[in-house]
């Protein structure tokens, strides 16, 4: 149960950490007004498990000077208040693909290395065993 | 047809969610408020069902934790708000960095700064030196003159001047401070009878008990020090001018004293209430004794 809950908390924070390059790199492809960048979220599996959430968050990144919005009125039924990301945001994005390409690698050849050393100690003592 | 917002759910949902608000700031609360009413208003048709509406706020999460979520600002918060170090901590990051050298010198640096700007705050945070207790005019000629007056609560005593004669008060003064106070000169420019600054003298003994005090103790003329939480006598003399007040019931006196006084290293400006005000007046006897009644001297 404790184990579960940890595996839990983990992904939280993973989630947490991604979720505002993921943002940005929505932003980047071109401008979202805020539901359809909810949705757009959504579609990742796992990636936004509260849309509330998202609100706050782009109220940070455009108080950090990497987003920002426009009342833009598109002929619908109301204006829209659209989101873009700023050149600052985009080098930001950029750094943070960086950092984050080499972080997975790291994280996959460890996770990796770590699941073949246990089979080769396991396959050893069981050689051990049967000698 | 009604407004999406005004359906039950989604109006117990708003209404939470300002409550929940509540404690943000207004400008902050304002803006997620309309964000998620956007949000409700895209999302939902104007006729939505009750599953429909149910489906939306529950994709959209608590209310709580959307304003929790603005409240505790963890997911991406290194994107917003690149935070950084708090100073002590880079400061003490940096010093790690410094050669042995390198921090030798800081240290000294900082001793040299800090230990100068400690004291002078020290210094300067002392108690001024104030009046004690006793007070007497320095001449008994002058003190069996002595008138005193009391109007609208402020004493006042007053002498006779005496043209070019030495005239003037003693009083005890009590240093409350922890350091020595050394009184170097009056810092005023005008005595009660003249026109110049006040000769000072601090006694060099702080006996009060003994008879025949003030004048039967030494004096260091030009001042002296106040070892702290003692008292000295203190003399102030001046010669009264000829020509300083030439009309008859004119008084000129001063109800404290300017000094000039060292603590430590910082010399400052003390002033020192006195228990009356201590005056020369005019009487037709002076007035007729010197010659500039018609022809005064202007005072400075």
């Amino acid at each position: 149960m404790s184990r579960m809950d940890r595996s839990g908390e983990t992904t939280t924070e993973l989630r947490r950490g991604v979720l505002g390059p993921c943002v940005l790199a929505l932003l980047a492809e071109r401008p979202r007004f805020g539901l359809e960048l909810v949705r757009d979220l959504s579609r990742a599996d796992g990636l936004l498990t509260s849309e509330g959430t998202v609100y706050p968050l782009l109220n940070r990144l455009r108080d950090g000077g990497l987003v920002t919005s426009r009342w833009i009125d598109d002929d619908q039924t109301r204006p829209r208040r659209y989101y873009s990301i700023t050149d600052q945001g985009r080098r930001h994005l950029a750094a943070f693909r960086a950092e984050w390409s080499a972080f997975t690698s790291a994280v996959d050849a460890v996770l990796g290395a770590g699941t073949g050393t246990g089979r080769t100690r396991q396959h050893s003592r069981t050689a051990g065993e049967a000698t | 047809m009604i407004d999406a917002l005004q359906q039950p759910l989604v109006a117990a949902y708003l209404r939470e969610l300002d409550a929940e608000l509540a404690s943000l700031p207004s400008s902050m609360a304002a803006e997620l408020a309309e964000q998620i009413r956007a949000h409700l208003l895209e999302a939902l048709p104007p006729d939505a069902d009750e599953g429909a509406v149910t489906a939306v706020l529950a994709a959209l999460g608590p209310a709580g934790l959307v304003a929790a979520a603005a409240a505790n600002p963890v997911s991406g918060a290194s994107l917003a708000a690149p935070r950084r170090d708090p100073i002590l901590r880079r400061l003490v990051a940096w010093t790690r960095r410094l050669t042995i050298a390198g921090r030798l010198t800081i240290a000294g640096i900082a001793v040299a700064i800090g230990l100068p700007s400690g004291a002078l705050i020290y210094w300067q945070a002392q108690t001024d030196l104030q009046f004690m207790t006793t007070s007497a005019w320095w001449s008994p000629v002058d003190g069996v003159h002595d008138v005193t007056t009391e109007a609208a609560g402020v004493s006042q005593d007053t002498i006779p001047i005496r043209p070019g004669e030495i005239q003037g008060f003693v009083i005890t003064i009590y240093n409350p401070s922890d350091v020595t106070q050394v009184i170097l000169s009056s810092a005023d420019q005008v005595s009660p009878g003249a026109p110049g600054a006040p000769q000072i003298a601090v006694s060099t003994t702080g006996t009060i008990q003994q008879s025949g005090e003030p004048h039967w103790v030494s004096y260091r003329p030009g001042g002296g020090p106040i070892p702290p939480h003692s008292y000295r006598w203190v003399r102030v003399l001046w010669r009264s001018y000829h020509c300083y007040l030439n009309a008859v019931g004119s008084s000129q006196g001063a109800n404290d004293l300017l000094l000039r006084v060292r603590v430590g290293w910082i010399t400052r400006t003390e002033d020192i209430q006195l228990p009356t005000e201590f005056a020369v007046g005019a009487t037709a006897a002076t007035v007729r004794s010197d010659h500039c009644g018609a022809n005064p001297v202007p005072r400075p």
